[in-house]
C-alpha cells in the first residue's frame, strides 16, 4: 500500500518520505495540486498526507474536489495554520484528520494508522500491534499464535483501541459504539469490560497495555521496554 | 533637546473664562454708573434749558410799555391768566425779572431774588447760569425799540422740580439691576460649560478605559461641543491608525510563526535519524521550545479578535474531556499522566468554544512544561462554572502569583520558555468572557489554576 504526500518545502517532504519508509510505508511526493491530482488519478493510494497551503492552490478545493467525485481516500491534512477554525474547515471539507506542523512523527504515523483503519482496508483485515494480532473480520484475537477467546462486546472494544492505538477513545465513543441505544448502561459498564480485557490481556502476556485516563478514557499503546 | 520644564500657571478654560468676565464685570459696574449719570445729567440740563428758555419767550411776549403808566417807567409783564399763579406762588420755584441795558429791573415777579443771582452777563444772546439750587437763563428782547433781557429763574429745590429727585432715585435701582444682571452672565457660562466639561470628562474616561488590547473601542462625540469635537475625532483617526500599527504587528508575528513551522516541522521529523540518544533528546527538547512558543504566539494571534468572538451556551465538561483526549498522548510522552474530574456532570457556561479550548489547552501546558519533578495533572470540573487544572510539582512561591499573568514572565527568571505568555493568554480569555482566573495550592502539593466563567442555568 502507497501513501501520497503532497508537500510543496521539498526538505520536509524529503525527511517525511524517508521517515515513513523506516516505518514501514512507501510513499510518493507531489509538490503542487496539479501533480497530486494526477497522482491521485493514476495510482490508487490507501492515504494521502496534505499540505494545506501549496504554491497552485489550497489544499482545501483539492479535499472538496475529490469528494465531490466521491473518493473515499483517507486524508489526513497537515498545515501550518494551526488554529482550531482551520481545524473545524479542514474537517468540514472532508478531511479525516488534521494535525498542526510541527507534529513529532510519532504522532503524524498514530493517526495515519487511524485514519487509514478507519476504511478498514488497512493492511487487510488484521491489525498488529506488539505480539498482538487482532482480525477485524472474525474479531479474532491472536497472540503469538495462541487465540485469545474473547466476548463479543471484549473484541469491539478491543478493536475500537487497536484502530486508535496511541490515542484516546473517550468513554462516550466507547458507548456509542458498544452499546445500542435500547441498552441501558450502569455507569461504569465500560470500565467492567476494560477490566476483563484488560485481565485477557495480561494472562495472554500481550505486549501492549491499555491505560486508563480518569474520566476521559482510555488508551492502547504498546508497553514500553 | 528638551527645554527645562518652567512652572507655568495653566488654569482650567473655566477658570480662564470666569475670571475675565468677572475683570468686565467689574469695569462694567464701575463706568456704566457713571457714563449714565452724565448722559443723564447732560439731557436734563437740555430740557432744563428749554424750559426756561420757552418760560423766558413767554414772559417776553407778554412785556409792554405804557409811557402814560403809573408804576415802573410805564414797563409792565401782562401775563394769561392761567400763568399768573406760577409766579405768584413759590411751589414752582419759578420767578422772572425783566432788566433794561443799564441793569435796572424794570418789572419782577414776586418770589424773584435778585440779589441771589450770580453776575448775568448781558450779551446779544440767550446765557444760562446756575448758583446752588438756583438755575436761570437771560434772553436779550427788544420791545418798543428798547433791548431788554428777560431773567427766569427755577429754584430746584421746590418740590414743583422733579427732574433731579428722578435722576438720583433712578441711580441706585439701575446700579441695582446693572449688578445682578452682569453676575448673572458668569453664573449662567459657568453652568452651560460645566455640563459641556462633564461630556468631556466622561470622553476623557472611555479613553482612559481603551488598551492595547481592545484598540477597536472609539470615542462618543455625541453631545460634544464642536471644539471638543475635533480634537476627539482627530484621537479616533489616531486609534484607528495604532489599531491598523498594532494589527500589522500581530500579524507580522503570525506570518513568522507560520513560516517557521514547516521547517521546524522537518528538524522533528529528522530527529529519529540521530544515533546519538543524548544529542537527539536536547534536540527533541529545544524543537519542542520553540513549537511551544509558536503555538502561542498563534493562540495570541487569535486573541487579536476574542473582543467580538462569539459567545454561547455550552459544556465545559465536553470541552474538557475533548481537550484532554487530544493532548493525552503528548502528556503520556512527557511521561505524565492526567485525570479529568467531575465531567459526569454537565457545566453549562457561556463562552467561546475556541478561546476556551485555547485556555485550558494553555493551563495543561503551563502545567506540563513549567512543573519541573511533576507527574500527575488533574483537571477539574467545577459545578459552580468553572475548570481547574492543578499539578503535583514545586507549586508557586506566594511572591509570584500577582507576577504570573504578565507576558513573558516567568517564575524563575533563568528561564525562557514563556510560562507567563501562556498564562497570560488564559488571563485575556477570561477577561473576555468577564470571567476570573484564580491562582493557588492545589490539593495535589503544587499549583492550581481556575478558571471561571458565567454560568448558564
Amino acid at each position: 500500500m502507497r501513501l501520497l504526500l503532497v508537500e510543496d518545502d521539498a526538505e520536509l517532504s524529503a525527511a517525511l518520505v524517508a521517515d515513513l519508509e523506516r516505518r514501514g510505508f512507501a510513499s510518493d511526493s507531489a509538490a503542487t495540486c496539479e501533480d497530486a491530482a494526477l497522482f491521485v488519478q493514476t495510482i490508487q493510494y490507501g492515504a494521502m498526507i496534505l499540505d494545506l497551503g501549496l504554491p497552485d492552490g489550497n489544499g482545501l478545493d483539492m479535499i472538496r474536489r475529490l469528494r465531490a467525485q466521491a473518493n473515499p481516500l483517507p486524508i489526513l491534512v497537515i498545515t501550518a495554520r494551526g488554529d482550531l477554525e482551520s481545524r473545524i474547515a479542514g474537517l468540514e471539507a472532508g478531511a479525516d484528520d488534521y494535525l498542526a506542523k510541527p507534529f513529532s512523527p510519532d504522532e503524524l504515523v498514530a493517526r495515519l494508522r487511524a485514519v487509514l483503519r478507519r476504511g478498514g482496508s488497512y493492511q487487510g483485515r488484521e491489525i498488529v500491534c506488539g505480539n498482538l494480532v487482532f482480525d477485524t473480520d472474525n474479531s479474532q484475537l491472536t497472540v503469538v499464535g495462541r487465540v485469545v477467546s474473547l466476548s463479543q462486546r471484549e473484541s469491539a472494544l478491543l478493536g475500537l483501541l487497536l484502530r486508535r492505538t496511541g490515542l484516546v477513545v473517550t468513554k462516550r465513543l466507547a458507548e456509542d459504539q458498544l452499546f445500542g441505544a435500547q441498552d441501558l448502561l450502569g455507569s461504569n459498564a465500560i470500565e467492567v469490560y476494560v477490566h476483563r480485557l484488560r485481565q485477557k490481556l495480561e494472562a495472554a502476556e500481550t505486549s501492549v497495555e491499555i491505560v486508563t485516563i480518569r474520566g476521559v478514557g482510555y488508551l492502547l499503546k504498546p508497553v514500553a521496554e | 533637546m528638551i527645554a527645562p520644564r518652567r512652572w507655568r500657571w495653566a488654569p482650567s478654560l473655566l477658570t480662564r473664562i470666569l475670571l475675565v468676565e468677572a475683570l468686565i464685570i467689574l469695569i462694567a459696574c464701575i463706568v456704566l454708573p457713571l457714563q449714565a449719570r452724565s448722559m443723564l445729567g447732560s439731557s436734563v440740563d437740555r430740557i432744563e434749558t428749554d424750559m426756561l428758555l420757552s418760560q423766558a419767550q413767554t414772559v417776553a411776549k407778554a412785556v409792554s410799555h405804557d409811557p402814560r403808566a403809573s408804576t415802573g417807567n410805564g414797563w409792565q409783564v401782562e401775563l394769561d391768566e392761567a400763568l399768573r399763579p406760577i409766579y405768584a406762588t413759590g411751589y414752582d420755584g419759578r420767578a422772572y425779572a425783566v432788566v433794561d441795558a443799564q441793569q435796572h429791573l424794570l418789572a419782577i415777579s414776586r418770589f424773584a431774588r435778585p440779589m441771589l443771582w450770580p453776575p448775568i452777563g448781558y450779551a446779544g444772546r440767550m446765557q444760562r447760569f446756575q448758583s446752588g439750587s438756583l438755575v436761570g437763563l437771560s434772553l436779550p428782547v427788544t420791545v418798543a425799540g428798547t433791548p431788554l433781557w428777560v431773567v427766569v429763574t427755577q429754584d430746584q429745590t421746590r418740590p414743583g422740580a422733579v427732574v433731579d429727585d428722578v435722576v438720583r432715585a433712578f441711580l441706585p435701582r439701575y446700579f441695582i439691576w446693572l449688578v445682578t444682571l452682569l453676575l448673572l452672565i458668569p453664573l449662567i457660562s459657568g453652568i452651560v460649560l460645566w455640563r459641556s466639561f462633564q461630556k468631556l470628562r466622561h470622553v476623557a474616561q472611555e479613553a482612559a478605559a481603551i488598551r492595547p488590547q481592545a484598540l477597536h473601542a472609539r470615542l462618543d462625540e455625541a453631545g460634544l461641543p464642536a471644539e471638543a469635537k475635533v480634537l476627539v475625532r482627530a484621537t479616533n483617526e489616531l486609534l484607528e491608525r495604532v489599531q491598523a500599527a498594532f494589527h500589522l504587528q500581530e500579524e507580522f508575528a503570525g506570518n513568522v510563526a507560520h513560516e517557521l513551522r514547516t521547517p521546524l516541522a522537518a528538524l522533528r521529523v529528522q530527529l529519529g535519524l540521530i544515533e546519538d540518544s543524548a544529542v537527539r533528546d536536547t534536540m527533541a527538547r529545544q524543537i519542542e521550545r520553540m513549537s511551544h512558543v509558536l503555538s502561542q504566539l498563534r493562540d495570541l494571534a487569535s486573541l487579536e479578535s476574542a473582543d467580538r468572538a462569539e459567545i454561547s451556551r455550552l459544556d465545559l465538561s465536553d470541552l474538557a474531556v475533548a481537550q484532554v483526549a487530544e493532548m493525552t498522548p503528548a502528556i503520556l510522552a512527557a511521561g505524565r499522566s492526567i485525570a479529568v474530574t467531575g465531567a459526569e456532570q454537565g457545566v453549562p457556561v457561556f463562552g467561546n468554544q475556541v478561546l476556551l479550548t485555547i485556555a485550558l489547552q494553555n493551563l495543561i501546558d503551563n502545567a506540563l512544561k513549567h512543573t519541573p519533578g511533576g507527574h500527575h495533572i488533574e483537571v477539574s470540573l467545577l459545578p459552580e462554572g468553572g475548570i481547574s487544572v492543578a499539578d503535583d510539582g514545586p507549586g508557586i512561591a506566594q511572591d509570584d502569583s500577582p507576577h504570573l499573568v504578565r507576558r513573558l514572565w516567568r517564575a524563575d527568571q533563568q528561564r525562557s520558555d514563556g510560562a507567563g505568555l501562556g498564562l497570560s493568554i488564559v488571563q485575556r480569555i477570561a477577561d473576555v468572557h468577564r470571567g476570573r482566573l484564580e491562582i493557588g495550592k492545589s490539593a495535589l502539593g503544587g499549583a492550581q489554576f481556575a478558571l471561571f466563567l458565567p454560568l448558564a442555568h
